[in-house]
């Protein structure tokens, strides 16, 4: 994929594979709803960066930037238990977990990779299937279905764009694990 | 995400956006300048294509994956003749151009284990597998034997004079005489050289004591601090060892063992970190121990599961 930048590259690599941790972290201090949108700010900071390559260790320093976000969210918020967020800036979230691969369970797996193309809409599976798993270029395809170029094109872009975010809502799922702490947040000071 | 809080999404739209670009790129009617401008714009862009640019890069294991999973091409309604015929020439080009894909489905033998089980299996004259938890490993013998790790976990030794050549999602790698250990992880593979050597694509060398991870087909060695052996081999004596991990790690570890899976019932007991060496074969002695040494509660689940939590 020519059109990748190094960055593009590293970012794929070091960070996003371990989007579930994030998302888990996330949830765990800002509740379910925040927590899709706290990952995408992290992630822009990141990818915002232009020494990436000093970051020695990709998961922390995201996890770690998390951490800050949630922190900065919550003393702007007025609905938030001073003992919460008391006890959040003391926590020690050192994470040096060697195997965050087990922590993303889930994601990437091929098996789950093929049900999700197999429950889309079915000329948008048999295009991504087409392209994807047999390797047809899209001229191949736009003659092997009679449709034109550019609508091979549509159904890629749709296919992979249902397809990614129902990864996000599976990695969502994973978080069960940890249910997000909303209750104790929506007490109102007083 | 579903429900009806009004927060605003612009990063949901952002995705069908940047997927419209990537498809546009791969068929190669996209204005470059118009992309670097659209990505330039607003970081958020950016993070947008790198996600969708992962999810179609993961998508292409499936496709070097092909010859060991059972892949159901959608169905097709009601094809015109043209349809098929064109279909069928487009995918016989396909797969001559390809990597022999089809030349991989047939005549092979499989050995598969059930979560919680072990078992040996010799695939030919000096050349065993041991497949660990919930594995799944395919095999046809000849020059070199040919294994595919489809799932889970596997040791493999092989004898004086014997060759193999292991293919997985993230990668083939060539095994020579030793003893090695192949794990999955997602679309990885994680191959620990117990004894012996091994090779892979771009001439990567990998030796004795070391450990390589192959993702989208490119192998590359470990860090030497992350390579213990020992650990790796640790299941082939039915223990998990755990030096100061998190208790998600151990969990998810442990889990690998158990159908009814034991899942944390506290955000805050995620932190905990462990070190020690416990059975796999009995979740008890693990339970124990949280519970003597972090006052953890395991209570069963109603789905048969075991949840942890504080007192």
């Amino acid at each position: 994929m020519s059109w990748l930048r190094d960055i593009d590259r590293w970012f794929m690599v070091e960070v996003l594979p371990h989007a579930a941790a994030y998302r888990a972290r996330a949830a765990h201090f800002c509740g379910r709803d925040d927590a899709e949108d706290l990952v995408q700010e992290a992630y822009a900071r990141v990818l915002g960066t232009s020494d990436y390559r000093a970051i020695a260790a990709p998961r922390s320093f995201v996890l770690t930037i998390v951490h800050n976000l949630a922190l900065e969210r919550l003393r702007r918020a007025n609905v938030v238990r001073i003992d919460f967020l008391a006890s959040m800036g003391v926590l020690d979230i050192a994470d040096g977990a060697p195997d965050a691969f087990a922590i993303a369970a889930g994601r990437s797996d091929l098996q789950q990779m093929l049900q999700l193309i197999n429950a889309l809409p079915p000329q948008c599976a048999r295009v991504v299937h087409m392209r994807k798993i047999q390797g047809m270029p899209p001229a191949a395809i736009s003659e092997a279905l009679s449709i034109s170029v550019s609508t091979v094109e549509k159904h890629l872009a749709k296919g992979l764009a249902l397809i990614t975010k129902a990864r996000r809502d599976i990695e969502a799922k994973v978080e069960d694990f940890c249910p997000a702490t909303t209750t104790s947040l929506s007490q109102t000071l007083t | 995400m579903p429900g009806n809080h009004n927060i605003s999404k612009p990063d949901a739209d952002l995705t069908e956006v940047a997927a419209g670009w990537l498809a546009a790129l791969d068929s190669g009617s996209a204005d470059m300048e118009a992309f670097e401008a659209w990505r330039n714009s607003d970081v958020r862009s950016a993070v947008a294509f790198a996600e969708v640019a992962s999810t179609w890069r993961d998508m292409d294991s499936l496709r070097l994956a092909q010859g060991d999973m059972q892949v159901e091409t959608p169905a097709v309604e009601q094809p015109s003749r043209r349809y098929v015929i064109r279909a069928a020439a487009s995918i016989a080009a396909t797969v001559i151009a390809g990597s022999g894909i089809a030349y991989n489905a047939y005549a092979r033998d499989t050995a598969s284990t059930d979560m919680g089980e072990r078992r040996t299996v010799s695939v030919d004259d000096g050349l065993a597998v041991d497949l660990n938890t919930d594995s799944c490993i395919h095999w046809r013998t000849g020059q070199p034997t040919r294994l595919w790790l489809e799932r889970g976990e596997v040791a493999i030794r092989l004898a004086a004079a014997q060759k193999a050549e292991l293919r997985t999602p993230g990668g083939t790698f060539q095994l020579m005489p030793g003893i090695y250990n192949a794990r999955l992880r997602d679309a990885s593979c994680e191959l620990a050289v117990v004894k012996g050597s091994i090779s892979g694509a771009g001439a990567v060398h990998i030796g004795q004591g070391e450990i390589a991870l192959a993702t989208a087909g490119r192998i590359a060695p470990r860090s030497r601090e992350e390579a213990d052996i020992d650990r790796v081999t640790a299941w082939q004596r039915d223990t998990l060892v755990l030096n100061g991990e998190s208790l998600d790690y151990a969990l998810a570890e442990i889990n690998r063992y158990l159908p009814n899976k034991i899942v944390i019932g506290d955000p805050a007991l995620s932190r905990i970190r462990l070190g020690g060496t416990f059975a796999t074969t009995n979740p008890e002695e693990f339970l124990d121990a949280l519970r003597t040494s972090f006052g953890i509660r395991a209570t069963p689940s109603n789905h048969g599961g075991i949840i942890l939590t504080r007192p």
